[in-house]
C-alpha cells in the first residue's frame, strides 16, 4: 500500500538530476542495497508508479535518499517538490544485490554508470570492505556525486568528455587499473592521456576471486558481460533497467531474458525477481 | 461495522455464491504478487492472467506506457502454460476464501479446446474464455471481433468444459458489441465479462517511433470507464446472461455504476497494479454508498438504468 512520505529535502545536483531524502522509516530499516522504491504522481492523469533506485538509506533516521532524473512530466512533478512536501511512496521493492559472495571475494568491482551510479552508493556502504572494493563512476560530463564514496573504496571516475577523471568508460578505466593493479595513477594526472598505460588488447585476467556489482546503460553491461564471460573466478550482478508498469510483480511487462545453466531461456520480471541478476546469464536484445 | 452488516453484498453468478460482487481483471493480478499487500479473501473471486496449454513468451518490450488516465500493454499474454498454474497459482489461491476464476487464451480453436479441457479437470470454479486480446496476431481479438468466429470458438469450447460456467470475455473492438454479445450466448456462454482493453497506440514524437515495441497496445485505466459502462449496459440489454463488468475501476462508486448498467460482478483491473491493496478500499468505499443510499441488498440495484 502506497504511504505519504515527508520530504526532508529535494536538491537540483546537476542539469536534471535531483536528490530527494524522504521519511520513510518502514522501508529504510527494511531496504537492501540494489532495491528500488515506487513513487506516485499527484496528478491522477499520470497512473503509473515511478521506480527510483534507492541511493541511500539511514536506519537510524529513518530516511531514504533517492537520486533521480527528470525524463518527463512524471519526473518533473518529483523535481518540482520542497522540503515539507508529501509524496506516495512504495516499497522497498525488488531483490537487492547478494552480498554474501562479496564475503569470500578477493576483490570486489563496483561499477557505476550515469543514473546507475546512485543504488551504488548504498551498496559500497554495506559492503564495506573499502582494502578490497575499487569503485568506478562514470559521467556523461561533469560529476554530480562521488565523494560519499570515497571511504568504501577506491574511487576511479571517468566521463564522456573528460570533463572529470578519465576520458572514456569506466569499462576503459577498469581495464586499465585493473589489468596493472601496481601502478597507481594519481588522479590530478589522469586527465593527461600520455600519462596513461596504453590499454592491452587481451587484458589479463583478475588475480583471485573476484565480485563485479554493476548498473548501468545497457552498452556498458554488455561489455562487463563480454570482458568477463569466459572468467570462471568472477562473478557478475548486473542491475536491469526496464520500463515497468506495477513494481511489483503483477503486470508481466518487464520481462529479462536469462540464459540458464542448462542452456534453455527464462523470462523473470525486473520488477520482482530482480532487478538484479546474475550478469553472466542476461541475453541483452 | 454494524452499518455494514445490514447491507447484503453477496451475489450468485451463474449459480455460484459470491461473497461479494468484487473480482480481479484477468493480467492485472498475479496471486503471489498480491497477496503480501492484503487478505485475497477479501475479493468475492480472485480472476488470474490468461493461460494457454502450453508456455508463451509473450512479445517483446516495451511493453508498458503510460497515456493520459490509463496505460497501453502489449504483454501479449506471456503465461506458464496450464500445468505451471495448475501446479502452482492454483492450490495458493485454494488457501483464501475466495473463488477462482481462470481466463483461457489461445491462438487456434483447438489451442482454446486443448487448455479448457486441462482447466475443466482443475481445482477452479469458473472459467473465462479470452476471445479478446488485442495484443496477439492469431486468435485473441480475431475471435471476439467476428460474430461467426465467436460462436464458433464459445461452442467448441463449451462442448468440452462440462463441469463449471463458461465466461466469455469480449473485446471493445467492434462496431456493434450486441452482436458479438449475442453470438456467445448462442455459442453457448453462461456468462459474458467485459470489456478487454481498447486498441491503443503512442509515438514517441521526439524519437519519431512507437513507444510500444509491438507499436500498438491495449489502452486501459480511468480513461476507459466511460465506453465499458455504455457497452455493459448496451450489453445487459441485448443477452440474459449474468456479466461481468470492468474497465477503469478505481473507486467503489464506479463499481455501482457498473452494477447499475446491468453488471452481477465487478472487476478491478488497472487499479490493482497502481495500488495493489485497493480491493480493500473499494469494498469499503462500495459498502458505504450503499449504506449512504439506503441500498439494503446490492441485488436491488443491479440493471435499474432504464
Amino acid at each position: 500500500m502506497p504511504t505519504r512520505a515527508r520530504i526532508f529535502s529535494n536538491q537540483a545536483l546537476d542539469d536534471k538530476i535531483y536528490r530527494m531524502v524522504l521519511e520513510a522509516p518502514k522501508i529504510a530499516q527494511t531496504c537492501r542495497p540494489g532495491q528500488f522504491v515506487n513513487l506516485y504522481c499527484d496528478d491522477k492523469s499520470r497512473l503509473l508508479p515511478r521506480p527510483i533506485s534507492i541511493c541511500d538509506a539511514d536506519q537510524k533516521e529513518g530516511t531514504l535518499t533517492l537520486i533521480f532524473a527528470v525524463v518527463g512530466q512524471g519526473t518533473e512533478e518529483f523535481a518540482g517538490k520542497k522540503a515539507g512536501d508529501t509524496i506516495r511512496v512504495l516499497g522497498p521493492l525488488g531483490n537487492g544485490y547478494d552480498l554474501k559472495t562479496a564475503q569470500g571475494a578477493d576483490r570486489i568491482l563496483v561499477m557505476g554508470g550515469g543514473l546507475g551510479m546512485p543504488p551504488m552508493l548504498f551498496l559500497a556502504r554495506k559492503l564495506n570492505a573499502p582494502q578490497k572494493t575499487d569503485i568506478y563512476l562514470g559521467f556523461r560530463s561533469q560529476p554530480w556525486m562521488g565523494q560519499e564514496f570515497r571511504s568504501f573504496g577506491t574511487v576511479y571516475e571517468s566521463s564522456d568528455d573528460g570533463a572529470c577523471g578519465f576520458k572514456g568508460t569506466v569499462l576503459d578505466k577498469m581495464r586499465k587499473v585493473e589489468t596493472a593493479p601496481s601502478v597507481e595513477i594519481a588522479p590530478s594526472v589522469e586527465t593527461a592521456p600520455s600519462v596513461e598505460t596504453a590499454p592491452s588488447e587481451e587484458p589479463a585476467p583478475l588475480t583471485g576471486k573476484t565480485v563485479v556489482y554493476a548498473c548501468g546503460p545497457k552498452p556498458m553491461l554488455k561489455a562487463l558481460q563480454q570482458e568477463f564471460a569466459a572468467d570462471d573466478k568472477v562473478d557478475c550482478y548486473f542491475s536491469l533497467e526496464e520500463r515497468m508498469g506495477c513494481g511489483i510483480g503483477a503486470c508481466a511487462g518487464c520481462p529479462a531474458l536469462l540464459r540458464m545453466p542448462d542452456g534453455s531461456i527464462e523470462r523473470h520480471g525486473v520488477c520482482k525477481e530482480g532487478p538484479i541478476f546474475n550478469g553472466k546469464q542476461v541475453i541483452f536484445e | 461495522m454494524s452499518q455494514d452488516q445490514k447491507t447484503n453484498m453477496k451475489v450468485s453468478f451463474c449459480g455460484i455464491d459470491m461473497k461479494n460482487p468484487l473480482t480481479t481483471a484477468s493480467g492485472t493480478f498475479n496471486p503471489k504478487a498480491h497477496a503480501p499487500y492484503y487478505d485475497l479473501s477479501v475479493l468475492g473471486a480472485c480472476t488470474i492472467k490468461g493461460v494457454a496449454e502450453k508456455p508463451w513468451p509473450g512479445n517483446p518490450t516495451p511493453r508498458i506506457a503510460e497515456v493520459y488516465g490509463g496505460m497501453l500493454n502489449s504483454v501479449g499474454l506471456m503465461n506458464p502454460g496450464a500445468d505451471a498454474v495448475i501446479g502452482d497459482d492454483i492450490p495458493f489461491l485454494r488457501t483464501y476464501d475466495t473463488k477462482i476464476i481462470v481466463n483461457l487464451a489461445g491462438h487456434t480453436v483447438d489451442e482454446y479446446v486443448a487448455v479448457a479441457e486441462k482447466m475443466n479437470e482443475a481445482d477452479v470454479d469458473l472459467l473465462e474464455l479470452n476471445i479478446s486480446c488485442p495484443n496477439i496476431k492469431e486468435g485473441g481479438a480475431a475471435f471476439g471481433t467476428s460474430p461467426v468466429m465467436a460462436e464458433k470458438v464459445t461452442a467448441a469450447v463449451k462442448k468440452v468444459v462440462t463441469k463449471k460456467p463458461l465466461i466469455v470475455k469480449l473485446s471493445p473492438n467492434v462496431t456493434d458489441i450486441t452482436e458479438i454479445a449475442r453470438a456467445v450466448q448462442a455459442g453457448g456462454a453462461d456468462a459474458i465479462s467485459l470489456i478487454n482493453t481498447l486498441l491503443g497506440m503512442k509515438i514517441d514524437i521526439y524519437r519519431r517511433r512507437p513507444v510500444l515495441a509491438n507499436k500498438m497496445g491495449g489502452f486501459s485505466g480511468p480513461a476507459v470507464k466511460p465506453v465499458a459502462v455504455r457497452m455493459v449496459y448496451q450489453v445487459h440489454k441485448a443477452v440474459d446472461l449474468p456479466l461481468i463488468g470492468m474497465g477503469g475501476v478505481s473507486t467503489g462508486e464506479d463499481v455501482a455504476e457498473f452494477i447499475m448498467a446491468g453488471a452481477t460482478m465487478v472487476a478491478i483491473g488497472t487499479q490493482n497494479l497502481i495500488e495493489p491493496d485497493c480491493p480493500v478500499r473499494i469494498l469499503a468505499e462500495l459498502k458505504e454508498f450503499l449504506n449512504k443510499t439506503g441500498v439494503k441488498d446490492i441485488n436491488e440495484i443491479r440493471g435499474i438504468i432504464d
